[in-house]
């Protein structure tokens, strides 16, 4: 019996996508086209008519600026939001800023497959001489975190992240969603993932597999143990979205599928 | 030596204000001219270099989208933002809707002028009959309120006994903690937190129409007493402009 609903959001389109350069904690904003991602995904909620309780996004721009859209088009402007760097995107360390071609050069073909794929590979840490560490590290809100600076992440996998993510959603997240209120978190490809790996125990190899649309929300409905009561729901145009998936995919081919 | 900084905005023109309607607690949208002028003020704050550690605003889209394009301009989205329906504008009571020429032609000049000049006597209340009632009233937004604590109607006194317990159990304590403060809301509950720093009269507050979309800017002394009067940032000609439209409202004829 379905008790809760909750609703996951990968924000769209930010400036680096558009390079395949991993962004992680470097904070852009939203691209044109990751603006509408976002207003549509927006409109698509209000006209299926979902009324959100209460709001969780990262401290990285580009999720809070996709849920202020979403909840715009919905009119829902007022419902609280909380934000919190353990919703972040994936620390990719000194892969930061890199695109596929300078990543495979640096690194080879291998390494990057296996920092990518593998649920618990780090890969190597950010230092001051990375040309984005100074912006990332420097910026005031990360002394504004629940750890210390010198205590967040230089580098992450998928495990490390659900290693930091997990403590909030259990003291923050679950008893909201206890009250009964339905929540909308609207955050990254690989912290959301992080979180389904967690509802749907989804398995270490497994999660290399799961791929999420920009754009897109993803409803799963949760029974009173908050396990999900059926698979997640992508809603929206199924066409569009499988095409969308895809397009996620083909960003992480060395080649571009023509 | 001012011990702390506080800033306020007052957001700009709602599609409400451009068809002269009383707002009040309708969820007005902004109208592009209120778009601009929230940017505006955006970027006078940017300019300045202003920093917060915390904002505030009312549960209503044209105040807190008005926060939302001055974050985008300062950079500073990540900030915590708390909604409060205590910040919400004023509440028009059966006046919500109603346009001057409505509003005269209703209750008579003489009615509207009393309420125009009257501190403390509220317009009709808003009852289960008014367009709006369903709208506002039954909005889920406010499904935490008491009874008591729903308005049907608001004098000005109203508002600001709403609206400061707010400004005293919630902001107060983060100022006096070191935390940089900005509140984007409306007219009269922004009135309210003015009048209460100022220690204005009644008079003086109701003569007192605080410029939209330019940042307000109170430096506090240790016992949060404004060390001089509130200043306005913006460009020179924005500033001089509503510095003196302010100056002229006491000397205005009613």
């Amino acid at each position: 019996m379905s008790k809760y609903k909750l609703f996951l959001l990968r924000h769209g389109e930010g400036a680096w996508n558009k390079e395949n350069r991993f962004c992680s904690w470097v904070d852009q904003k939203l691209s044109e086209n990751g603006l509408k991602e976002a207003q549509e995904c927006g409109a698509l909620l209000k006209e299926q008519g979902y009324k959100f309780d209460l709001v969780f996004t990262s401290i990285l721009s580009r999720s809070i600026q996709t849920a202020w859209l979403v909840m715009e088009a919905m009119g829902q402007e007022w419902v609280p939001v909380v934000k919190s760097w353990r919703l972040n995107e994936r620390h990719y360390g000194a892969l930061i800023g890199l695109n596929r071609a300078e990543m495979a050069r640096e690194h080879g073909e291998e390494k990057v497959k296996l920092w990518r794929r593998s649920y618990d590979i780090t890969p190597p840490p950010i230092d001051e001489s990375h040309p984005y560490f100074l912006e990332i590290y420097n910026d005031r809100r990360y002394t504004t975190c629940d750890v210390p600076k010198e205590n967040l992440p230089r580098a992450e996998s998928l495990k490390e992240v659900l290693d930091r993510l997990l403590p909030y959603w259990n003291s923050t997240v679950v008893p909201e969603i206890r009250k009964g209120k339905t929540i909308l978190i609207s955050a990254h490809g690989n912290s959301c993932r992080a979180l389904l790996k967690h509802l749907e125990g989804v398995s270490d190899q497994d999660i290399a597999k799961v791929t999420l649309p920009t754009g897109v929300p993803v409803l799963l409905e949760l029974d009173e143990n908050l396990r999900p009561t059926k698979p997640r729901q992508l809603l929206g145009d199924q066409e569009k979205i499988q095409a969308a998936i895809k397009k996620v995919e083909d960003q992480g081919k060395a080649k571009p599928s023509t | 030596m001012a011990a702390y900084k506080l800033v306020l905005i007052r957001h700009g023109e709602s599609c409400w204000n451009q068809e002269n309607r009383f707002c009040g607690w309708f969820d007005a949208d902004l109208s592009e001219t209120g778009e601009r002028e929230a940017r505006r003020g955006g970027q006078a704050l940017k300019d300045a270099g202003y920093e917060f550690d915390i904002c505030y605003t009312s549960v209503l889209k044209r105040a807190i989208r008005t926060l939302w394009f001055v974050l985008d301009s300062i950079d500073q989205m990540w900030l915590p933002v708390q909604r409060t329906w205590r910040l919400n504008e004023r509440h028009y009571g059966g006046l919500t809707g109603l346009n001057k020429a409505e509003t005269a032609a209703k209750h008579g000049e003489a009615q509207v002028k009393i309420w125009r000049r009257s501190f403390d006597t509220p317009p009709p209340p808003m009852d289960e009959g008014h367009d709006f009632y369903q709208a506002i009233s039954k909005d889920r937004r406010y499904s935490d309120l008491t009874e008591e604590q729903l308005p049907s109607c608001e004098s000005l006194k109203d508002t600001i006994a709403r609206a400061l317990p707010f400004w005293n159990e919630e902001i107060v304590p983060q100022i006096k903690d070191g935390k940089r403060v900005l509140i984007a809301a409306h007219g009269n509950s922004l009135r309210g937190i003015v009048k209460h720093l100022e220690g204005m009269s009644e008079e003086a507050i109701m003569e007192l129409n605080l410029p939209t979309g330019i940042p307000i800017v109170y430096e506090l002394d240790k016992n949060l007493k404004p060390v001089g009067p509130m200043q306005f940032l913006g460009d020179e000609e924005t500033v001089k402009k509503a510095m003196e439209a302010v100056a002229a409202q006491g000397k205005a004829k009613k």
